[in-house]
């Protein structure tokens, strides 16, 4: 394991079935993960194929959509988007060829993928399991470690844009079993947790969460306090009120009263124009890509830095899993400018070699991702102009929750020759993607394409790396290895990341003795187990016993995308 | 997809500008009334074969334009390659139609009327 990765809040998510169905279990680790048990790829033996049953020959691969949606059990009706389902009556063995035969027409690493016999596989979840590459990156990591499914009733459900309820507030859980320690990581503005009550906002960044309505979140033991510790910090519907005791850093305790609400998380959560001597500096803490509305908000930020005429800019990614590569392009255009990107390539995704200038998942021709300088029609109108701060360089910082989007945002300008700060921890090392496909009611994820930037480099799956950082993978750029700094509010001088970005802004070099807070937060040394807000329709994370498999499963999956 | 929207803007402007309502030649149109954005939406939902259809940020009250969200994505697609699909909204021999970037018909809009591009440029 690499120093400081750290999972993030996808992760609780995606596993919490799991994990409250497997509290205190062991073993596990698994690179495949899903929200339900995951079954046992318990052989059985090679029954004779019945005449429907399709017939496995070594090497052969029938056409994936000769057995799309023949499904054991059929779906009927229409799915939670209202969308009819087009299920007809096949068998198990359809379901299995068709994951083998999807597999390697899409497959990144298909020419890596061993040929099993479906029949040997009681179902396609076990199946799916193997279909995949045991090859490791260069640090000993699994090459692939984004190779999972989930039910497609939980996938709908969860990408829906609708605002779902809670207080504005994400949340780090650096321990989830007594004694337990939930920290605030950030809120959003204008929501419950940042809106004044008696002059201070009931949530504050690294705030200690101590009780939930009378129960201790510390030592609470019982499942029946764990019950009550995720429903309050998880309220199921807008309107709830709850009641915390929470210790905010370097204070006493206080008691607050929260209501939840419908909210959206804000892609900016916020902008400041820091002085810097003679040179204003940027800094935006940018917390997602994926929802539309973060093409025009991102471009408001930068609009309000070129207002402001800043001479450097601070992204703030640490806590941004990515989403629209087209959004992370608009961004990179807008730090760089039109003299370095015009007529560049942001992103090529790369797929398999069987593929060729194809998309083997929508069978477009496979056109790279250029440096977009207009709004696209997401929250912007199309051919909007976008501003520029035409900057030659460009400091990140990042945690190991930096993930996608936000790293191809860091190689897209390598790409064209802006120099990349990084400051903080090691990125997630994601430059892989896919497209979730639904078969007979699972969704499977496997990973089709690498991203690469305009120098054709994309090699980045063990991270990028902070120059100074004693890991000796990854691929190493200027900067300064700093641990998230919970004791400041983000986008104050005093913030131990933002800090040393401005000193090397102003040295090009570390600072000869790290920063270090003023305030101590108790929080002990490493990275939180979880960091999250919520996904709707998920189990939560407080736990009654210690979650050796979660820590497993979540140190082995890497895919650490933003929860909106 | 339509991945050059700034000139696809410009060409539509370009073609509201030179519009002259001669019959049977294309004129860049939008939709006649808010009440059109009813049927509209039923066309894209049968167009694309979804049932949830949402429009970008065009509107197209205000410009020929008809841009397409693509399905929102779910919570794990940190690299997503989604574009939005932009149409040109175009008047033919009466009927209210949608263009694609080269200016071929995609579809025609039953039930939707459409009026005139009036261009600021025009």
């Amino acid at each position: 394991m690499r120093p400081g990765l750290k999972p993030s809040l996808l992760t609780i998510a995606l596993f919490a079935g799991l994990l409250t169905a497997c509290s205190g279990g062991g073993g596990g680790g698994g690179t495949t993960v899903a929200p339900v048990p995951v079954p046992t790829p318990t052989p059985t033996p090679t029954p004779t194929p019945t005449q429907s049953q399709p017939t496995y020959t070594r090497g052969v691969f029938p056409a994936a959509s000769s057995f799309k949606d023949q499904c054991e059990v059929p779906r009927v009706g229409v799915d939670i988007e209202g969308n009819p389902y087009t299920d007809v009556q096949g068998t198990l063995g359809d379901e299995l060829f068709w994951l083998r035969s999807w597999t390697e027409e899409t497959y990144l690493w298909n020419d890596e993928v061993t040929d099993q016999n479906p029949y040997n596989f009681s179902n396609p979840e076990a199946y799916f399991d193997v279909l995949r590459t045991t090859e490791t990156t260069p640090s000993g990591e699994d090459k692939d470690d984004f190779h999972f499914y989930q039910s497609t009733e939980d996938y709908l459900a969860q990408r829906t844009a609708a605002p779902t309820s809670g207080y504005g507030a994400r949340f780090a859980i650096y321990a989830s079993a007594p004694p337990r320690d939930v920290r605030v990581v950030f809120t959003e503005p204008n929501s419950p947790a940042s809106t004044p009550v008696s002059g201070e906002a009931p949530f504050q960044r690294g705030a200690q969460i101590l009780q939930i309505d009378g129960v201790d979140v510390v030592n609470g033991g019982s499942q029946a306090d764990v019950d009550v510790l995720n429903a309050g910090l998880f309220p199921a519907t807008a309107g709830e009120s709850h009641t915390f005791v929470v210790r905010d850093v370097g204070e006493t305790a206080r008691t607050v009263t929260v209501t939840s609400a419908n909210i959206a998380p804000s892609p900016v959560n916020r902008t400041e124009i820091i002085d810097q001597g003679a040179n204003k500096v940027g800094y935006i803490l940018f917390n997602t890509f994926s929802p539309t509305t973060s093409e025009e908000a991102i471009r408001d930020a930068i609009q309000t830095m070129a207002d402001g005429n800043v001479t450097d800019l601070v992204l703030d990614l640490r806590y941004n899993g990515g989403g629209l590569l087209a959004v992370a392009s608009q961004l990179s255009y807008m730090v760089a400018g039109p003299t370095p990107t015009t007529g560049q390539t942001f992103e090529l995704l790369q797929f398999n070699d069987d593929a060729g200038n194809r998309n083997p998942v929508t069978g477009q021709v496979n056109s790279p991702i250029p440096f977009y300088a207009t709004g696209l029609g997401f929250s912007l109108p199309n051919g909007t102009p976008l501003p520029s701060l035409d900057l030659p360089r460009v400091f990140i910082l990042s945690t190991g929750g930096t993930c996608s989007a936000s790293e191809a945002v860091i190689n897209g300008l390598r790409g064209v020759g802006i120099d990349v700060v990084l400051i903080g921890d090691i990125t997630c090392g994601k430059p892989y993607g896919f497209y979730p496909t639904d078969n007979c009611g699972t969704t499977f994820y496997t990973i089709q394409f690498q991203g690469v930037n305009n120098v054709g480099f994309g090699d980045y799956a063990d991270g990028f790396v902070p120059q100074d950082n004693s890991f000796a993978f990854g691929e190493r750029l200027p900067g300064c290895t700093v641990s998230d700094d919970l004791s400041n509010p983000l986008g104050t001088a005093g913030e131990n990341l933002l800090e040393t970005a401005l000193y090397y802004a102003e040295n090009n070099a570390c600072p000869p003795v790290p920063f270090s807070s003023s305030a101590s937060t108790g929080v002990a040394p490493g990275s939180p187990e979880t960091v999250f807000d919520r996904i709707p329709g998920q189990q939560l994370a407080i736990r009654t016993s210690p979650f050796t498999e979660a820590r497993d499963i979540l140190e082995n999956s890497r895919d650490l995308t933003g929860v909106n | 997809m339509l991945k050059t929207g700034f000139a696809f803007m410009t060409a539509l402007a370009s073609l509201a500008a030179c519009a002259h309502p001669v019959s049977g030649a294309p004129v860049p149109a939008i939709l006649a009334s808010e009440a059109e954005l009813t049927p509209l939406m039923a066309e894209l939902r049968e167009m694309t074969g979804r049932a949830n259809v949402e429009l970008g940020a065009d509107d197209p009250l205000a410009t020929p334009v008809v841009t397409i969200l693509p399905p929102p994505a779910g919570p794990f697609e940190g690299n997503n390659p989604a574009l939005p699909t932009s149409y040109g909204l175009e008047l033919r021999d009466g009927a209210c139609v949608l263009v694609d970037q080269d200016g071929t018909m995609v579809r025609t809009l039953q039930g939707v009327t459409c009026a005139p591009y009036a261009s600021k440029a025009g």
